[in-house]
């Protein structure tokens, strides 16, 4: 069943159906940059540091659960009821956190060369009609120059040879920053009219030959939090928030995204997703 | 729209959700005062205005700098905010806006013609009796102003498509910072001919008295889309869908940003807004 009532829920609670799930996770780097979006998969913590695949083309794969990274303990047939979380270091670091689904990867050059691409595929994880985000960060500190792509993917609807506009990285990123040059983007842009992608079949360079290496990644976002400052925690109740509550696969590479507000240094965000199963 | 219950929207939701992190740095203003993000730093980054002259009017979209990014609707559906978390430093209140045109002018602008500020790419036909006809005269410093004040009114279209209407007089008061709102009796846009509502395009100006110099201003067209109150450091999640019955709509290509007015001096909304199309 899905929880779609309180009663529902407070049925599920009666009966120990709760999982809670610490974290306790940092980005790569001790000072982000501000207002550009950061991950923490390459981060130390709990859970661990996560892994990228082998560089190429060729090798792109499925996150799961038991991908190092991802976080450990989601119950099965698990929904997300509830979620505290807070920031532990720094009186001003303040920001979004994002939870994730990662549920596909590649590791490419910055500069890689135009051609088709093996395994960035998400449909494992998505629903009919469902589609993921495309989430760019540094793995390698990016050469100082930037560097120009689109990516050509399958959409929501499973319609294919779309195309991004044209991604320009910024230069210098270092691990775990997003590379987008555009000040305005979290994700990749899309092809107007699409909402999501389901895989993504090939990379095209248009220009630049900058160094360095990205990890490409297909994301489903699944739940915000503020982080006003040290002592200001941010608690959710799902079924009030965005009813019915997010069903969570089994599978899921649950990861996390940072959005630093603040120029201080960024602490230790830590706290605990609250999974209620059938 | 294809969908039509809440339910409906929910699940939507959960298969091509936006979730739209934002975060704008810190605009210096009096309490109480107008101000607009436009120019500050953050994600998005900062906007600007246009070449300083009547005849540089220009029409805004997402792909405007200073604007959100999101994905635009599918063909056939209507995107909507469906839920947002907001904070900011210090307490106020925040209006969400589509830019629709706006040009960049002298402190002292001589009167005349104004061309290119106009609405109706976004806007619904003259007399559609829905309020989406038109939208409100915002008024914004762009380079802070030198002494002295000057006296202007501005021409414009009406939501019936009715030219040559004029607003009444207002101040720009000399020394007035960047990024503050040119406020008339503490309204954030311009009031309008006695018997309009709203404002298709905006035709002209006319200096009526003053001659002092110094600064830019820029006069935009904008439509107001979603009024949210912040708190300092208590991000609340508002539903718009369950819990305020409200679904503003976003166009399709809206330059969306934000207005405020700020019980204290500091202007700097951060948080994340939930869109999806139905």
């Amino acid at each position: 069943m899905s929880y779609q009532t309180i009663q529902q829920l407070v049925n599920g609670l009666s009966l120990d159906k709760l999982t809670k799930v610490p974290f306790h996770k940092r980005i790569p780097t001790s000072v982000p940059t501000q207002y550009r979006p950061h991950s923490y998969w390459q981060g130390e913590g709990v859970p661990v540091i996560g892994t990228v695949p082998t560089n190429g083309k060729a090798n792109g794969r499925v996150c799961t659960n038991s991908t190092d990274g991802a976080v450990l303990g989601i119950p099965s047939n698990a929904y997300l009821a509830s979620s505290s979380v807070g920031q532990q270091t720094s009186s001003v670091a303040t920001g979004t956190l994002m939870l994730v689904d990662k549920i596909s990867d590649i590791n490419l050059n910055h500069n890689e060369a135009t051609g088709s691409l093996t395994g960035l595929d998400a449909t494992s994880r998505l629903a009919a009609g469902a589609g993921a985000h495309i989430w760019i960060e540094a793995i390698t500190t990016l050469g100082a120059s930037s560097n120009t792509f689109t990516l050509t993917y399958t959409n929501q609807d499973g319609t294919g040879s779309r195309t991004t506009p044209n991604i320009v990285t910024i230069g210098s990123a270092i691990q775990g920053k997003s590379v987008l040059t555009n000040a305005a983007y979290t994700f990749a842009p899309l092809q107007d009219g699409d909402v999501g992608v389901r895989s993504i079949q090939s990379i095209t360079l248009v220009s630049g030959s900058s160094t360095g290496t990205m990890l490409i990644s297909l994301v489903r976002p699944l739940v915000t939090w503020l982080i006003p400052a040290i002592g200001y925690g941010s608690n959710r109740e799902e079924l009030f928030s965005a009813a019915p509550l997010p069903a969570i696969s089994s599978s899921a590479c649950l990861a996390f995204l940072w959005f630093p507000f603040s120029a201080a240094g960024m602490g230790i965000s830590a706290g605990s997703l609250n999974f209620i199963t059938d | 729209m294809a969908v039509t219950t809440a339910a409906g929207i929910y699940s939507e939701f959960a298969l091509n959700g936006q979730h739209i992190m934002f975060g704008k740095a810190n605009v210096v203003s009096t309490g109480n005062t107008w101000a607009t993000s436009w120019a500050a730093a953050g994600l998005p980054g900062a906007g600007t205005g246009t070449s300083t002259g009547k005849a540089n009017g220009a029409t805004c979209s997402r792909s405007t700098a200073g604007s959100i990014w999101y994905n635009n609707p599918r063909a056939g559906r209507r995107l909507y905010v469906v839920g947002a978390t907001i904070t900011g430093s210090g307490n106020g209140a925040l209006t969400l806006v589509d830019r629709l045109a706006h040009v960049t002018l002298a402190q002292n602008e001589a009167t005349g013609s104004i061309t290119g500020v106009t609405g109706t790419a976004r806007l619904d036909s003259a007399s559609a009796g829905n309020n989406m006809e038109g939208g409100q005269i915002l008024v914004e410093v762009a380079s802070v102003l030198g002494a002295g004040d000057n006296v202007f009114t501005i021409g414009y279209t009406n939501q019936a498509g009715t030219a040559s209407r004029v607003t009444p007089q207002f101040t720009l008061t000399g020394g007035t910072a960047v990024s503050r709102i040119i406020p008339v009796s503490g309204l954030c846009y311009i009031p309008l001919q006695d018997g309009d509502r709203s404002v298709r395009s905006i035709d002209a100006i006319t200096l009526v008295s003053g001659a002092n110099t110094g600064g830019t201003f820029t006069v935009s067209l904008v439509r107001p889309i979603l009024d949210v109150p912040w708190v300092a450091n208590i991000p609340f999640d508002r539903d718009y869908v369950g819990e305020q019955c409200l679904l503003p709509e976003v166009i399709a290509d809206s330059c969306l940003y934000f207005v405020g007015v700020p019980t204290g001096s500091s202007f700097n909304p951060w948080g994340v807004l939930r869109f999806v199309d139905v």
